[in-house]
């Protein structure tokens, strides 16, 4: 952990605080405070934006776990978000149980299908077990889709019933938009505080050299299944919390294409740090908004081009973008970031 | 002053006050926002929708608007994703004097069919997707939802069927919400004695579907029915031209006119398809011609869907003008283009539609199909006159199925 200069750490507890100095715990209440205000002043559409992307980054917090963390790359992450939006929906539909007792039921039932999932983890590694979790995303999916449909749904949609706590039942973009940022702080601290200790550590080991930390006496199977456990019980709660907040769900919302996104995601926010995940989601999320803001003007000020061209020039443009983004910055927004940090601290000293 | 210089100057400031020089007030304009799929697995059928609104809405405001307000459109691509679909939605619903019409993914439509009555948005949807419109909430349709078209199908066969054993129907659905969205009418076929011997199911993006026709072949059906979108369309005819199957097949919107330059004229054989709008080779229908009027800097022939959506922006185009006339450019809001749409009685759109109706239990809009085959020559004829399709949802409601 680097420390501003001046600032050492003469115990555990100092060096284990997240929040070591008054200005980090100033920020982060400023932080706070600001989120909480920022509904009164700006429009459903940037609550709509802030959401959906809270959502995702809880997705995220749980690949990057598996992923960044552990080592163990999944392309199925969408089919586990699948999982807990399914299963906390039909748990609340079916069997009356209030919604927002079902969203950690709707994260475990993702937790336990991931396992089953991460099993071949345990023979294969790499490319391998890609393909593994590939057949994750083809299986749920069929699952969902077709032998149950008067349970599931099938391929048309499921509703889902309203989030309610007691009498108070979110409805609006306002609502909810506080109900996710309380859940995705949650998250991600639980997140930040299993990496810091030796499960981490183990993930971090295991992600290096598995023969290594085998040989370093890790136990292997478990730690890579509890990393797939993990990881898709954040996967089942996004899916869960994007189930309450659409209120009909269908499997076109969770697609192969939507897994590799978030794979692209974070990398572009940067592998192996809570950070990383918002970075990622936040460009991406922020980039596509853009796009399709942009896609208009740009038709209105050319009519000749229309608006299909002028799509199709902002896809383009999209990509490009996240291709120089890799090629300048492999290591994500979040070393961009920490360059940034250190600059500041060294600074006038180049070093 | 003499009487004559009085006249003279009385008939000059008459003249000057009718039609002087002092401008008139500007008249505010009216949104149009258009929510649609121009990329993604689904644009090759929803993208040529999404342009015939954009052109027909500027050529609109060329001609003077609706009552003198100038039109402004802009079309939003959503790329078959609900997360820009719903931020799309929030962008524009507080906008002053905006209307949205929706075009995307049938799960998005219908996700966000229950925030629409809560905001009190009246939105047009372009495609059919029979949720959306039963029961009755905000969604305003202009062509039957898929499941309708099915059951008008099951209509068809069962009129033309002359052997004494029931007809056997196979259903090739596209593997997606819309795509599948037939299956609800499975009850419909089976009630009015038609066997349903398979479903299969086509992927979005299919390179070769030859295991699912072989499949589908060894159940013996007469007939089958797909819901499948131009990418899928050609790959089935091409693979059932090649296995030599020669089923007949309907479409559920006739969009073999999309494709038809990439599959030879042979795999079209028995291949049918329906309409609930007019098409391309009835030049003679105005809104037609119109449409090839407008289609005229993106090609020589504009496709079925286009001719369809041109119609539906112009039912779109009428709630508004309806709104307007009542309660004035002011007072506008969504639930005053609701009342607008719910005014729409017997409207054709020049001659597009047959007839497009709307009441509070019926928000299709259009009930009307017919059937029509494509020819050895190349040509499309029709079968059938336009008959009434069955409102699957409402009659399965009201059968307890």
């Amino acid at each position: 952990m680097r420390r501003a200069s001046g600032i050492f750490d003469t115990s555990y507890i100092q060096d284990m605080t997240i929040f070591r100095t008054k200005y980090y715990s100033a920020g982060m209440v400023l932080l706070i405070l600001f989120f909480l205000i920022l509904p009164f002043f700006v429009r459903d559409f940037w609550l709509a934006f802030i959401s959906s992307t809270a959502v995702t980054v809880i997705a995220l917090q749980g690949l990057n776990i598996l992923s960044g963390y552990c080592g163990q790359i999944s392309i199925g992450h969408t089919a586990f978000m699948a999982v807990g939006a399914y299963s906390s929906t039909i748990l609340a539909a079916q069997f009356g149980v209030p919604l927002v007792l079902c969203l950690p039921f709707g994260g475990l039932g993702a937790a336990f299908i991931g396992l089953l999932f991460g099993l071949p983890s345990l023979r294969v590694k790499g490319y391998y077990l890609a393909l593994t979790t590939i057949a994750a995303q083809y299986l749920i999916i069929y699952v969902i889709k077709t032998p149950f449909p008067e349970v599931t749904g099938g391929a048309i949609a499921l509703n889902v019933p309203a989030l309610k706590i007691g009498n108070f039942e979110f409805q609006t973009e306002r609502h909810f938009y506080y109900f996710v940022l309380v859940m995705l702080a949650l998250m991600t601290f639980f997140a930040k505080s299993l990496m810091r200790g030796h499960v981490g550590r183990a993930f971090v080991a295991i992600r290096d050299n598995d023969i290594a930390s085998e040989a370093m006496g890790i136990n292997l199977y478990q730690y890579k299944l509890l990393a797939f456990f993990i990881g898709c019980f954040y996967a089942g709660i996004a899916g869960a919390l994007w189930a309450a907040y659409s209120r009909v769900i269908s499997p076109d919302d969770f697609t192969l294409m939507g897994s590799i996104w978030y794979i692209g995601m974070l990398i572009i926010g940067g592998v192996g740090g809570t950070l990383g995940p918002f970075s990622g989601a936040l460009f991406i999320g922020a980039l596509r908004e853009i796009c399709v803001i942009v896609g208009p003007y740009i038709s209105s000020m050319i009519p000749q081009i229309g608006a299909q061209i002028s799509a199709s020039l902002v896809e383009m443009t999209f990509g490009i973008t996240i291709i120089l983004f890799l090629v300048f910055e492999p290591r994500g927004i979040s070393h961009r970031w920490e360059i940034m940090k250190e600059s500041y601290r060294l600074w006038p000293f180049s070093y | 002053m003499s009487a004559k210089i009085w006249m003279g100057f009385i008939l000059c400031l008459a003249v000057v006050l009718c039609f002087g020089t002092a401008p008139a007030a500007e008249k505010g304009p009216i949104h149009f926002a258009i929510l649609t799929d121009l990329t993604g697995p689904a644009h090759a059928q929803v993208s040529p929708q999404g342009w015939a609104v954009e052109d027909y809405i500027k050529y609109l405001d060329k001609k003077g608007g609706i009552n003198g307000h100038p039109l402004t459109v802009e079309v939003i691509d959503t790329k078959y994703q609900l997360p820009l679909v719903r931020t799309a939605y929030t962008r524009n619903k507080d906008r002053k004097h905006t209307t949205m019409s929706f075009d995307a993914l049938s799960g998005g439509i219908e996700a966000m069919k229950g925030q629409f009555l809560i905001d009190k948005i009246p939105v047009l949807m372009i495609t059919g997707h029979g949720p959306a419109v039963y029961p009755s909430s905000w969604v305003f349709g202009t062509v039957p939802p898929y499941d309708d078209y099915l059951c008008a199908y099951a209509d068809w066969i069962k009129k033309t069927w002359k052997e004494k054993r029931n007809p056997r129907l196979a259903l090739l659905l596209g593997d997606y919400a819309s795509g599948r969205s037939p299956e609800m009418a499975k009850w419909y076929v089976e009630k009015i004695g038609i066997d349903m011997v398979c479903i299969e199911y086509v992927p979005l993006l299919p390179t070769d579907t030859s295991d699912i026709l072989i499949r589908m072949r060894d159940k013996k059906p007469d007939f089958v029915f797909d819901t499948l979108m131009p990418d899928q369309c050609k790959v089935v005819l091409r693979d059932r031209f090649k296995l030599g199957i020669k089923i007949p097949q309907a479409n559920f919107v006739y969009n073999s006119d999309l494709i038809k330059a990439t599959v030879p004229l042979e795999a079209y054989v028995d291949y049918m398809g329906f309409q609930s709008a007019a098409s391309w080779w009835e030049k003679d229908v105005p809104g037609v011609k119109l449409s090839y009027e407008l289609y005229k800097n993106r090609g020589p022939i504009p496709v079925m869907t286009y001719i369809a959506a041109v119609g539906a922006a112009m039912v779109w185009v009428e709630a508004v003008k309806n709104a307007l006339n009542k309660v004035g450019y002011e007072k506008v809001d969504g639930q005053e283009i609701y009342n607008g749409y719910m005014q729409i009685k017997n409207f054709d759109a020049m001659g597009i539609f047959k007839n497009i109706a709307y009441s509070p239990d019926d928000l299709r809009g259009n009930k009307w199909v017919k059937l029509c085959i494509f020819n050895k020559d190349g040509s499309i004829s029709p079968l059938t006159d336009y008959y009434e399709a069955p409102h699957n949802l409402k009659l399965k409601a009201k059968e307890g199925k």
